[in-house]
């Protein structure tokens, strides 16, 4: 394809094949765990960590990375106290991360930052050092998950029964968290911070209305993420559109389509019992 | 191995300010099931949760008596169906594998070992047919069956079950009940059964406790009235039957008497 003779689009390509795989790994864990509105949290409190970096003149990738990582972990304590109920705490917390770094943002004079690439995406614009930090911190994350994989999946499956067994399941909750903190900030300057969230459930929401096997819906999740993103990308690339929202648009459209072509399966939900 | 193989000594424990159990003492002899009856709030799940070192005790003491000498993974325990997550993409060869996981430890994947253990438990069970079926596509009596061969994967000596015959029809608690007894008899397992079916007390369980607060252990289960459970055993709707009469029946003002039928299931 032409359009990747270009080095901004073969970086582009990179960075999104490289997102390709590690978001939908999350994913599994983000949607069996039921973890989206916290993947919202976890989104809007990276733009304070972000507008941290920026007021403090640091790379704001790892400001957003403690940010994000911090609110998450903030989350989770307040909700597992259960003086107030998990999306209450998701409501408060990622508010306050916002206006932080609104206020930070107005604080700061000159502030270099894109801030609306950060918003909304722009995966035309990585640079070097910026395919080099996501390919870090998506070989943290899933190095991670393949050491922590069975844990993983008990937590997702039958959290009690791994206390049972001896496993440490609220640590590796919050281990979790830190990972999807850490795919939050990778994502974040491709896909948007508004728009990110969509990568932590589109891919396995859709590989799962077709698979019922934890290891056919991690391969399905991260093929449909491949496609969405080669394939939005060259959408936005042709028609001209924002690249992160054709992205999250492309993958939407392949859920939906999923959804409607396996309409007769049941979902899993209602197999139960007899 | 002489003496008993759990026994809890003037065990408390409460949530928050209020009591759930108070000064419980319970001797439990290795090769018995042992019924927990009581109300709903009673402190049943309480006691088995700390049986399984789920909570620990607010004061008191429980010991064991195990031939590994370690307390996990000799307890296999099943909890309610409540804290599953039914729509998890997961086959029931590897629900069967997690039983393992404790045993394996942190960084270590389940290998051939695990697997022929897994399904050598599927097999005593009776669902080894059923390995590659996802976990939400059975009956409640299968996907019960599937959480105890899970339990005994790692061969325990101790196997702990909360209300398992819930959502089982008479066939397969029956089913169950029969399986209950030849672990113990075959394997020489020590089983916790806790149960609302009052038919099943006196045919399986060699020891029975009563549980509302607090506990009170029977000998004879056959014979069972209890002062601090008398309100609950008063109103349960099955009659109990003594004896080796192997059905459960309802009462003749409330449609019986009426025999469970036998049809067994898949």
């Amino acid at each position: 394809m032409d359009i990747f003779h270009y080095i901004f689009m073969q970086r582009a390509l990179f960075v999104g094949v490289l997102i390709s795989v590690v978001c939908p790994v999350i994913s599994f864990f983000v949607v069996n765990r039921k973890l989206g509105f916290i993947g919202v949290g976890i989104t809007h409190a990276a733009f304070g960590g972000m507008a941290l970096g920026s007021f403090l003149g640091v790379n704001p990738v790892w400001t957003s990375v403690l940010f994000s990582g911090a609110a998450a972990i903030a989350i989770a304590r307040v909700s597992r106290m259960r003086k107030v109920s998990e999306d209450t705490a998701i409501g408060v917390m990622y508010a306050a991360a916002m206006a932080i770094g609104i206020i930070l943002i107005g604080l700061k004079k000159n502030y270099t930052v894109d801030l609306f690439g950060y918003l909304f995406g722009n995966i035309l614009a990585v640079t070097k050092s910026d395919i080099i930090s996501i390919a870090v911190m998506g070989a943290v994350v899933l190095l991670a998950v393949a050491f922590f994989f069975k844990e993983f999946l008990l937590l997702c499956f039958d959290e009690e029964y791994g206390r049972t067994l001896g496993l440490p399941m609220t640590a590796l909750y919050y281990f979790l968290l830190l990972l999807i903190a850490l795919t939050v900030v990778m994502a974040m300057k491709v896909i948007g911070i508004i728009l990110v969230s969509a990568l932590l459930i589109l891919p396995a929401a859709t590989a799962q209305i077709w698979f019922r096997d934890f290891r056919a819906v991690i391969a399905a999740s991260i093929a449909f993420s491949l496609f969405t993103v080669v394939a939005g990308l060259a959408a936005s690339y042709y028609l001209n559109l924002a690249s992160g929202a054709t992205i999250v648009l492309t993958g939407t459209i392949v859920f939906l389509l999923s959804g409607l072509l396996n309409r007769k399966r049941k979902p899993a939900d209602s197999n139960f019992a007899s | 191995m002489d003496g008993p193989i759990v026994t809890l000594e003037n065990v408390s424990f409460g949530y928050g300010a209020s009591p759930a159990l108070e000064g419980v003492n319970i001797h439990i002899e290795r090769g018995q099931v042992f019924g927990i009856v009581g109300p709903n709030g009673g402190g049943k799940t309480t006691l088995l949760k700390l049986v399984a070192d789920l909570i620990k005790p607010s004061s008191g003491k429980i010991t064991f008596n195990l031939k590994s000498g370690d307390k996990n993974p000799r307890i296999g325990y099943m909890p309610q169906y409540a804290s599953v997550n039914w729509s998890f993409p997961v086959k029931v060869s590897d629900v069967i594998l997690m039983g393992l996981y404790g045993e394996l430890g942190m960084f270590h994947r389940p290998g051939r070992r695990e697997r022929e253990l897994a399904h050598e438990s599927a097999q005593r069970i009776g669902i080894d047919e059923l390995i590659n079926r996802h976990i939400s596509e059975l009956s409640g009596g299968q996907q019960q069956r599937v959480f105890i061969a899970r339990a005994l994967a790692a061969k325990p000596e101790i196997l702990l079950l909360d209300e398992p015959a819930a959502n089982m029809d008479a066939a397969a608690q029956d089913m169950l009940y029969n399986q209950l007894e030849k672990l113990r008899d075959e394997l020489g397992l020590t089983v916790l059964l806790v149960t609302h079916d009052m038919g099943v007390v006196p045919k399986i369980c060699n020891q029975v406790a009563c549980v509302n607060r607090i506990v009170e252990v029977h000998d004879k289960p056959e014979n069972l009235t209890c002062p601090i459970t008398k309100d609950y055993l008063g109103t349960q709707k099955e009659i109990l039957l003594h004896g080796d009469f192997p059905h459960r029946m309802v009462r003749r003002d409330e449609g019986g008497p009426e025999r469970t039928g036998h049809r067994h299931e898949h």
